[in-house]
């Protein structure tokens, strides 16, 4: 397939790339589908193995046909694949073909979710499997688990926003940032039920707008919305009920790090006491403890050139991804169930003992 | 218990090592409640009976030597080498709690009577009191080699088995080295380690026994200690960026490696060393950041708010990390903490799992040690001057004469958990309230204990 030979040519640059499909107008697998932020195509690594390059096209085939996963789930799925089609004969030889199956598929994107998915899943499923009779047992057990964590993500949506049921209640508004899929299935979820309504305030989430992409989705499901701009949300703040957000990544201390302007949210719910409620599942929780918000990883910096033209000598700084601390969050809704932000550091220490 | 209405002492402040009277139960009730002079009165007087009393005991006490018997009779045979204690004074009430400081210079008199104390611990002991080894590492890794020379050198006595007579044997050396110097948390767990593996010897041979509890030894300190600050100036190195102002309080081991690795990495940044009185120890601090060739700037205590605006980031380090997320450090280091917290800088406070307690503490003083009140007053033939004229430096260095003055040298504070960013630990970085998990998780071999 000519995909194939698109994404494993090692040598192509990602411009040219991209002028080729653009003259060709071929669409791109992964470009084309609306993705949360941070997908980009970078350079295939020069190093890639039979096994590596079949859990590649398995996760580019999963992005491709359904838009609404996740690529954190994607690569689950892909990484469950490598472990099926492992010949590796020992658990250091396993360890080593997940990491590396990992770094070619962080190649795809730069999404925290994917690299915290994927190392999780590697502890996950190498944790218990210690002492066991032979290692064909032992693979069994790890294949085992790899179904178990895969279950448990692809349910992860569902079970959040069945947590997070009770905390919308008649009459309230809530106030969300930009488009989140997360915070879309928990919203839409509660929209479902009989007994409530509520409305729903979108900020327009600049520069990518894609709180105009959330509007549309919420109105299609019959929930009253309304737009603003990201910065009339202190103005609005004495008439919301609470806030609530998703999570490109969940950080040791409990905060997390999102699309740009939450931390302002944060702040500006703070100052009003307004819960901050986040929506996020587990394999998004990261082993990273930023000390402010210049200690974030580099993926998260630069969102490109702003919209309207500036003279020349004039800097631009448009992050993408700012942090919020675990002070101002008030819970988090995760699959592992309704957490505090201490809480998050405690999950991540038994996982990782 | 109290068969007379006289006998409600509320505490007998010498007796500390046995642990508390209890307070006398409810007064026989014909009796007229007394005053609080009249009270005071009668503590002065029994006080003074008992140490009369004590001065005919004690030979016949050293007399009696039980070999491997009850702790009871040891703990009179240590306290009767160390020399009575000082005459009471009048306590701070707030700190009454406390083991009072004593005056070093009886306790290199009179040791030597007594063969049941190792020369190891002997000498650590003495180490200990006269400040020459100081810092929790420091100590509980000497600590640690000391019982290993302990353990080797020692013999089972016939009709008594290792695994029970082991842990009775060691017990008058502990109360020893706390004689000399209150032993801080992480000794006290690195203590309840080895004990616990004293009872995990049962089933084995003398020889077997020994190997196996020096082997046990060497992996605490090598994992435990070593491996983890390794590890925790990893992390810390992780975390200094080119261009930082890393402020650091006193002398931590610890920071020194954080600082010396984040160095070796090529990282430039520059620190400031906070130090304070009475120890100074900021100085060798000092000393050995130049050496390795650090930028260093050197402020006293009282500059720390105007330092505090070129700082970036706080390192600190800790003796212990209580479950309710508090760090016990040098007196000071809480001061420093809320100072940079104030500002919203990034506070790392660097220990070790081995030093975290089960103790959950809110204030300096339900558990502290008190250090010489001496070392805190300026000495009599120091340099004088109008506001701090000769005469009143000889006037309140006589405090011991005098009842009303109280001079108090705490060693230890508490920092609340609201100041601390993180925690650098040989288990990662984690934020401090997350201390009870690393308990639960990490230390099922140092049973919990309140000490």
């Amino acid at each position: 397939r000519t995909m194939s030979v698109e994404v494993y040519s090692g040598t192509i640059t990602h411009g040219r790339q991209d002028a080729e499909r653009a003259a060709s107008k071929i669409p791109h697998p992964l470009y084309d589908a609306p993705r949360p932020l941070g997908m980009h195509v970078g350079a295939a690594p020069l190093l890639c193995t039979a096994l590596t390059l079949l859990c590649a096209v398995q996760f580019v085939e999963l992005v491709k046909n359904d838009r609404h996963m996740p690529v954190a789930v994607a690569a689950v799925r892909a990484l469950t694949e490598v472990l099926k089609s492992s010949s590796a004969t020992t658990m250091m030889g396993v360890q080593q073909e997940l990491h590396d199956a990992s770094v070619q598929l962080q190649s795809y994107s730069s999404a925290i979710s994917l690299q915290s998915g994927c190392k999780l899943f590697t502890r996950f499923v190498t944790r218990t499997a210690k002492e066991s009779v032979s290692f064909e047992e032992c693979k069994k057990q790890l294949i085992d688990r790899g179904e178990q964590f895969m279950q448990r993500t692809a349910t992860s949506r569902q079970k959040i926003s069945s947590l997070a049921d009770p905390f919308i209640s008649d009459g309230h508004t809530v106030l969300v940032h930009g488009f989140s899929r997360g915070v879309t299935s928990v919203l839409v979820h509660a929209a479902a039920s009989e007994q409530k309504r509520f409305s729903v305030l979108v900020t327009e989430s600049r520069p990518d707008n894609s709180g105009y992409d959330m509007v549309t989705e919420l109105h299609k499901h019959g929930i009253p919305t309304t737009l603003i701009m990201d910065s009339a949300a202190a103005h609005l703040m004495q008439k919301i009920d609470f806030v609530l957000v998703g999570a490109e990544a969940v950080v040791e201390n409990g905060g997390i790090i999102n699309k740009i302007g939450t931390f302002q949210l944060a702040i500006a719910a703070k100052a009003f006491s307004r819960p901050l409620y986040v929506a996020a599942e587990c394999y998004k929780f990261a082993r990273v403890y930023p000390l402010d918000q210049f200690d974030l990883p580099e993926a998260t910096r630069n969102g490109g050139p702003l919209s309207l033209p500036i003279p020349d000598g004039v800097k631009v700084v448009n992050p993408k991804c700012d942090y919020t601390p675990p002070a101002y969050i008030t819970l988090l809704i995760t699959d592992l169930g309704v957490l505090t932000p201490s809480a998050v550091s405690d999950e991540l220490i038994k996982l990782y003992n | 218990m109290a068969e007379s209405g006289e006998q409600k002492v509320p505490k007998d402040v010498e007796d500390h090592k046995g642990g508390k009277d209890k307070k006398g139960a409810k007064d026989i009730p014909a009796k007229k409640p007394k005053t609080k002079a009249e009270r005071r009165a009668l503590q002065e007087a029994q006080r003074a009976a008992k140490a009369a009393a004590q001065g005919q005991k004690m030979p016949a006490v050293s007399q009696q030597r039980p070999k491997g018997g009850k702790s009871r009779g040891h703990e009179a045979v240590v306290s009767s080498a160390l020399g009575s204690k000082a005459t009471a004074r009048s306590q701070l009430n707030l700190f009454s709690h406390l083991d009072q400081y004593e005056k070093g210079s009886s306790l290199s008199l009179s040791i030597g009577v007594t063969s049941d104390i190792h020369p190891a611990v002997h000498r650590l002991g003495l180490k200990y009191a006269n400040g020459s080894i100081v810092g929790s590492n420091a100590r509980a890794v000497a600590l640690m080699h000391a019982l290993k020379h302990v353990i080797q050198d020692y013999k089972t006595p016939p009709q008594k088995s290792l695994d029970r007579d082991l842990e009775i044997s060691i017990r008058p050396l502990i109360a020893f080295l706390k004689r000399c110097r209150p032993i801080a948390i992480g000794m006290g767990n690195a203590i309840n380690y080895l004990k616990y593996h004293i009872t995990r010897t049962a089933e084995k041979s003398e020889v077997e026994a020994k190997a196996y509890l020096c082997e046990q030894i060497d992996t605490f300190l090598a994992g435990r200690v070593h491996a983890a600050d390794k590890l925790i100036a990893d992390q810390g190195a992780s975390k200094i960026n080119d261009g930082d102002v890393v402020l650091t309080f006193a002398c931590s081991h610890v920071v020194k490696m954080v600082l010396n690795a984040a160095y070796e990495e090529g990282k430039k940044f520059r620190v400031v060393v906070v130090d304070s009185r009475p120890r100074n120890e900021g100085v060798r601090m000092l000393a050995d950041l130049v050496e390795i060739g650090m930028e260093c700037t050197y402020v006293a205590y009282h500059a720390v708010s105007y330092i505090m605006k070129e700082v970036t980031k706080v390192f600190l380090g800790a003796s212990a990390l209580l479950a309710n997320g508090a760090v016990v450090s040098r007196n000071g280091t809480a001061g420093v903490a809320m100072m940079a917290s104030s500002r919203n800088l990034p506070v790392l406070v660097c220990c070790e799992t081995y030093k975290f307690c089960d103790r959950a503490q809110l204030d300096s003083i339900c558990f502290n040690e008190l250090g010489n009140p001496a070392e805190l007053l300026p000495r009599a033939g120091e340099r004088s001057s109008a506001a701090c004229p000769a005469e009143s430096i000889e006037y309140v260095a006589g405090f011991a004469d005098k009842p009303t003055l109280n001079v108090l040298n705490l060693t230890y504070d508490l920092t609340p958990i609201q100041f601390v960013t993180a925690v650098l630990t040989d288990v990662g970085i984690i934020p401090p309230t997350s201390v009870p998990v690393v308990l639960r998780e990490y230390n099922r071999e140092l049973p919990m204990s309140v000490s």
